[in-house]
């Protein structure tokens, strides 16, 4: 401090400024000290996301490594047949196609895959067999490439990176009949997912298949929405906003809601024009995506 | 049946089927020796219909036409038909015009409801070529077809399925006016048992679902069943597996990887003068967009498109494997495992 500078005359308000910095300073050490101890170890774990919401931090990352960003889930061929789709008048902008898109393609996801994930999420020991119905009920041939890629990579991860420290079940709970086996390996992207956030050990949960099928369908949303850029259909800022917009909200939501209530054997496909659109990708003549 | 009656069907049962439950059919072609094909069983009880033309002496298939009274069905109306084509059997499919379905009557009154499942032994081939469904305003059907596969080592159990739905009756303007609509393709592939009688065994593995929902009261962000449908007024699916099929599976395969790419700019041209080809010219005045999956052993085609005559044009030509100039193969794989005449739904 600038106590070196004070004339002569105020020796005595001098010392007097040097005891209270000097019992200032015993308190903040005090103060400090008490800081340390007055921390109980729980509350420092609190710091850390609960466990829930760590592995949804984990999976909501777009750095994941399952590639999802080479799919664009049928909207560039979307785009590109929009010369030889029925015109409509006003003429669609680009963000307009593209919502419409979404709302297309999240009715189609909730009436196919949701159910697998959900099936397998709740049965994980027959996810093989639901991995194998899911192969044959999906019929175009993109999107079997795209969902097996998708698929195989988060097994992948699970394997190399979060198996480690995520694994929840199966070690202190082998009493016998709900034991979930762990090394099963899905192909598909849904079924996996049912299956991996179990292993993580949500518990099987409504509360929980909610949130595992709304990461889902929300992750697919900010794909579309990152390939929708990338196709310079709308802006960053603009992907942002729809992104954060309630209707995306309400459109998840009413996804989740409906997907719930289809069972495995009523699974199909609720918007037939997105199967053509998508198995017609391998016919564009340029593509940046894989579906 | 000229099914022209579209609002009342006659009351009276037919004389066959004594003691089925309505709705109820069987077709049983069983192969004499040394090479006949006969009907060992034909039962039908109301509302369902079979008729089988008298075959020639050099027919290679026996034909059922699969007819309801009046030209269609009412909501309550089930029908449950049971197909089994033995060894070395051929068998054709076929309505006449296509199946109506009725509005339901009252929300509480049950869907309309066909089911059929079918056998097909090793060395047999089945060939299902209706006419498309015809599901009117606020009408509630579900369809469910279950192919058994005896031979998918050898790929023997040999099938053309095709399936389509158009948007209702334009005249009234009914445009995918329907309540709900449910068509599902299930694939199996079974054990064949000795018997030969089509008795129920276990179903085995899963090979194939083909499953479309349309749910005509759902509103998808203010988008109706007709929005959704993006114009295109009729959707058609067709699923091919079998040897004697493996030349119509590649020329399925090579018309669509030689289908004119989206976009593609010609570039030893003017961009403004740009020159489409035949198949892309039609494909563009017909609205027809189609798509091919090779999937587990099966191969998949996929069509829709704007108007009926462009698109049964379109399947017509892919089925019956036309030239360049729209000429059908002579002895294209259908014309030669079922003979001639078999494109009658598609004319």
């Amino acid at each position: 401090m600038e106590q070196n500078t004070t004339p002569e005359s105020s020796e005595g308000s001098l010392e007097a400024l040097k005891s209270q910095i000097a019992s200032l300073q015993s308190q903040l050490t005090a103060a400090k000290a008490q800081l340390q101890i007055q921390i109980p170890p729980s509350s420092i774990r609190n710091l850390a996301p609960s466990p829930p919401l760590h592995l949804w931090l984990l999976l909501a990352d777009s750095a994941l490594p399952i590639g999802s960003f080479a799919f664009s889930s049928g909207l560039e061929s979307y785009i590109s047949h929009r010369s030889l789709r029925p015109a409509v008048s006003p003429k669609p902008t680009p963000r307009t196609e593209l919502t419409r898109f979404l709302r297309l393609s999240l009715l189609s996801i909730s009436t196919t895959t949701i159910p697998f994930i959900t099936a397998a999420f709740k049965s994980p020991a027959s996810v093989l067999t639901l991995d194998d119905t899911f192969d044959a009920t999906t019929t175009c041939e993109v999107a079997r490439r795209a969902s097996i890629s998708q698929g195989r990579a988060l097994c992948s991860v699970w394997d190399k990176s979060f198996a480690s420290s995520l694994l929840k079940v199966g070690l202190d709970d082998d009493d016998g009949d709900d034991k979930i086996p762990i090394h099963y390996r899905p192909d598909h992207f849904g079924p996996s997912w049912g299956y991996i956030t179990r292993l993580s050990g949500l518990p099987d949960t409504k509360e929980a298949v909610e949130q595992v099928v709304f990461v889902f369908l929300f992750n697919h949303v900010k794909a579309l929405l990152s390939a929708a850029v990338r196709l310079s259909l709308i802006g960053p800022y603009v992907a942002q906003q729809i992104l954060a917009s309630e209707e995306v909200g309400r459109l998840v939501r009413e996804a989740v809601e409906r997907g719930a209530g289809i069972g495995v054997e009523e699974a199909g496909q609720s918007v037939p024009t997105v199967d053509l659109w998508q198995g017609r990708h391998e016919r564009l003549y340029t593509r940046i995506f894989n579906s | 049946m000229t099914s022209i009656t579209t609002t009342s069907k006659p009351p009276q049962p037919p004389p066959s089927g004594s003691s089925i439950p309505a709705g109820d059919g069987l077709i049983h072609v069983r192969v004499l020796p040394p090479s006949k094909l006969t009907l060992h069983q034909l039962n039908y009880k109301y509302p369902l219909k079979l008729i089988s033309p008298a075959p020639s002496q050099w027919a290679k298939s026996l034909t059922v036409f699969v007819l309801s009274y009046g030209g269609g069905l009412v909501s309550g109306d089930e029908v449950n038909l049971r197909v089994v084509v033995e060894r070395k059997g051929r068998l054709c499919l076929q309505t006449q015009g296509s199946t109506k379905i009725f509005k339901q009557k009252d929300p509480s009154s049950p869907p309309t409801i066909q089911r059929m499942t079918v056998r097909i032994h090793p060395g047999s081939s089945f060939l299902l070529l209706p006419d498309p469904v015809q599901p009117f305003a606020e009408s509630n059907y579900i369809q469910h077809q279950i192919f058994e596969l005896e031979d998918t080592t050898d790929d023997t159990s040999s099938i053309v399925v095709l399936d389509w739905v158009t948007e209702g009756r334009t005249a009234r303007d009914e445009h995918w006016s329907l309540k709900r609509f449910e068509s599902r393709n299930e694939f199996f592939g079974v054990k064949s048992n000795d018997d030969g009688d089509g008795s129920e065994n276990v179903r085995g593995r899963l090979l194939l679902r083909d499953a479309m929902i349309l749910d005509g009261e759902m509103l998808c962000g203010g988008e109706t069943l007709r929005e959704r449908q993006d114009s295109q007024t009729i959707f058609a699916t067709a699923v091919i597996r079998g040897k004697p099929f493996t030349k119509l599976i590649e020329y399925i395969k090579t018309r669509y990887a030689n289908e004119p790419r989206i976009g593609q700019k010609r570039w030893d041209t003017d961009d403004d003068s740009r020159k489409h080809n035949r198949i892309e010219v039609e494909a563009r005045n017909n609205g027809v967009l189609w798509a091919a999956s090779s999937v587990r052993g099966f191969l998949l085609v996929k069509v829709s498109g704007v108007e009926m005559e462009g698109v049964k044009r379109f399947v017509r030509g892919l089925l019956s494997e036309v030239d360049e100039e729209g000429v059908p193969k002579e002895d294209g794989c259908i014309a030669a495992e079922f003979g001639t005449g078999m494109f009658r739904c598609l004319e």
